[in-house]
């Protein structure tokens, strides 16, 4: 592709952008003595949206790969843009542009320091081209995030959240270990590039790469940290973790893991990401179920919508998935931010005590609708192809969907007089039954796919709250002692690597 | 040896109620991987290409330039780590996971 110089430069100083706004902040701090990190990340969010938005203008579309290398040596750091980055890239603009709203968040000058090396991580992260950048900037971003996540002094969600983190990365790194042991460069297209072709070592690296890629997405059974760590800090960082870096989780595991597989016809990973992604929609369901925290809802909810996409991915549905990625980029930062206005402690909350607003009631509605799985429509409509493949995996994705509905709807909310109703509820079901009514076009699915998603929720809205009262000693239990424990977290991250080796008939030592 | 010292920082991760412990073994097991990358360019007798390629059999330079940046990344997060063990103990007086209740 013959690119202008402009978004050629574009490209090369996106993730430059943040580092010289901090040499700026850094200058101003200690040369002149005065504090300009507002003005400055506020003009970095501006200039990094216009470029960004011009370079998804550019990039819309477009088939192949733009590569960028900075030297002619073999392993010179590269970066590289195609249609499908076009994606990750408007899931990080999403909630940059929402930050631009609440900068007055990010409360002290170390804190904005910070924010900018995130940034500057994340940015990095898209625009790269060979694995070992990659390698280095998802550090740089997570090194940030680690910080950033203690910022409201709940340092063990972020103590957790480094060791999970710094696991996934020694087996990333034992990957790029193996990829130059096998002879070939860093390139994002490895396989085309091996130089001494090994086709058993080339698996060995997608082994230890989609395991680390799995952690880092948060795919079952290593996905209870999600729920710990992006509810622990402010809004703004908050929405950043769920809408864009969990999901670079997905962005390696499509261009490192599932691309080098389709090239080398090694299938057996497509199926065992299905039936990896059926399971976190699953379990992690069931322990929002369980979970009596509101924004630790919102958070965990981002699990069951990966295992959405994992499951799309594992059908090669490519465009659909990131583009709902981009989607719930959009409603995860408006149901953060709406949840930023409660006006209840946030450090005490219990389910059957909460007390709100219609705040509280947008964020349900909103929960209920998005994370669900039911908007975009097209996603909605196109579930019902794949799920309905296999009656297990629909057995299991309605069960689901049951516990994310019964996970908002057992929060009660008391509006007028304190007394408790469901009109709302009814009000919302109405609303979207009359949509699923008339998208994509008028009475298109009237049939028992419809009785079923509404017969679901209904027995959601009226069952949700006697059931979790009913269980609730069970789920202190499941989710305290077994299922949030740091070292049983650790031991299922061990599994979850033999267990994929098992299934993919990889030998490693 | 490698995968010796592999699986005792894999078990000391995983059974460790200590969260400093922890940090050590993640330490160890990273530091294997490291040293593992380090060895697939070492050769005996051979010189390091610093600044000219020598005559002689000379070790690969490119594991070793790149495993210094991952050291650079490893010594930050131990750092980092740490810092946050002691404020967490600073605010409950303890570091063991079994004691340490998320809500």
């Amino acid at each position: 592709m013959n690119v202008s110089p402009l978004l050629r430069g574009l490209i090369m100083f996106f993730p430059v952008l943040p580092l010289i706004g901090n040499v700026a902040v850094l200058s101003a701090k200690y040369a002149i003595k005065r504090d300009i990190s507002v003005g400055v990340i506020a003009a970095t969010i501006v200039v990094q949206l216009a470029a960004g938005a011009f370079i998804i203008w550019s990039f819309v579309g477009f088939e192949g790969t733009y590569r960028m290398a900075l030297s002619e040596w073999d392993y010179s750091i590269v970066f590289a843009f195609d249609g499908y980055k076009v994606y990750f890239l408007a899931a990080y603009l999403t909630p940059l542009l929402f930050t631009l709203f609440r900068l007055h968040l990010l409360k002290t000058q170390y804190v904005r320091i910070i924010f900018l090396f995130y940034l500057a991580g994340c940015s990095g992260l898209l625009m790269t081209g060979d694995v070992f950048t990659f390698y280095v900037f998802y550090e740089v971003m997570i090194m940030a995030a680690y910080v950033l996540i203690g910022v409201k002094s709940k340092y063990y969600a972020s103590i957790k959240y480094m060791i999970i983190g710094a696991s996934s990365s020694a087996l990333f790194l034992a990957g790029i270990i193996l990829l130059y042991a096998s002879g070939s460069y860093f390139g994002f297209s490895f396989v085309d590039e091996i130089q001494s072709y090994s086709e058993h070592n080339l698996k060995l690296v997608i082994l230890l790469f989609s395991t680390a890629f799995f952690v880092k997405g948060a795919f079952f059974p290593v996905s209870s940290w999600v729920s710990t760590c992006h509810s622990a800090t402010n809004s703004i960082i908050s929405a950043f973790l769920s809408a864009f870096t969990i999901f670079t989780g997905i962005y390696g595991l499509y261009y490192l893991v599932l691309q080098p597989a389709h090239l080398l016809g090694f299938d057996a990973i497509f199926d065992f990401l299905r039936i990896l992604s059926v399971l976190t929609m699953l379990f992690p369901a069931l322990f929002l179920f369980f979970e009596p925290h509101l924004k630790r809802v919102i958070a965990g909810t981002t699990v069951f919508t990966i295992g959405f996409i994992g499951l799309m991915l594992s059908y090669r549905m490519y465009e659909v998935a990131f583009a709902y990625i981009v989607v719930h980029g959009l409603y995860k930062c408006l149901l953060f931010l709406l949840y930023d206005q409660f006006e209840y402690d946030d450090t005490n909350q219990d389910a059957l005590r909460l007390a709100g607003s219609w705040k509280a009631l947008a964020v349900t509605a909103l929960g209920i609708v998005f994370t669900t799985g039911f908007f975009p429509a097209l996603t909605y409509h196109l579930k019902y192809q794949f799920i309905g493949q296999h009656a297990g995996f629909r057995l299991i994705v309605y069960v689901s969907m049951f516990l994310v509905f019964a996970a908002f709807f057992k929060f009660r909310y008391t509006i007028v007089k304190k007394k408790e109703n469901n009109l709302f509820y009814l009000t919302f079901i109405a609303v979207f039954a009359a949509f699923y009514w008339v998208f994509p076009y008028p009475f298109a699915r009237i049939g028992p796919t419809f009785a079923i998603d509404l017969g679901i929720m209904l027995v959601a809205l009226f069952g949700a709250r006697k059931l979790y009262t009913l269980l609730s000693g069970l789920a202190r239990m499941d989710t305290r002692f077994v299922f949030r424990n740091l070292n049983y977290e650790l031991l299922y991250l061990v599994v979850l690597f033999l267990v994929e080796m098992v299934y993919l008939q990889l030998v490693v030592f | 040896m490698t995968l010796l010292i592999l699986f005792i920082g894999l078990y000391g991760l995983i059974v460790s109620d200590n969260l400093i412990r922890k940090i050590m073994c993640l330490t160890i097991v990273q530091g294997t991987v490291i040293m593992s990358f380090l060895t697939s360019g070492f050769q005996i007798n051979a010189a390091a290409p610093i600044l000219s390629v020598p005559e002689s059999a000379f070790v690969d330079p490119v594991p070793q330039a790149l495993m210094l940046t991952a050291i650079v990344i490893g010594v930050c997060f131990n750092a980092l780590a740490l810092a946050f063990v002691v404020r967490y103990f600073q605010q409950h007086g303890t570091i063991e996971v079994s004691e340490i209740h998320e809500r």
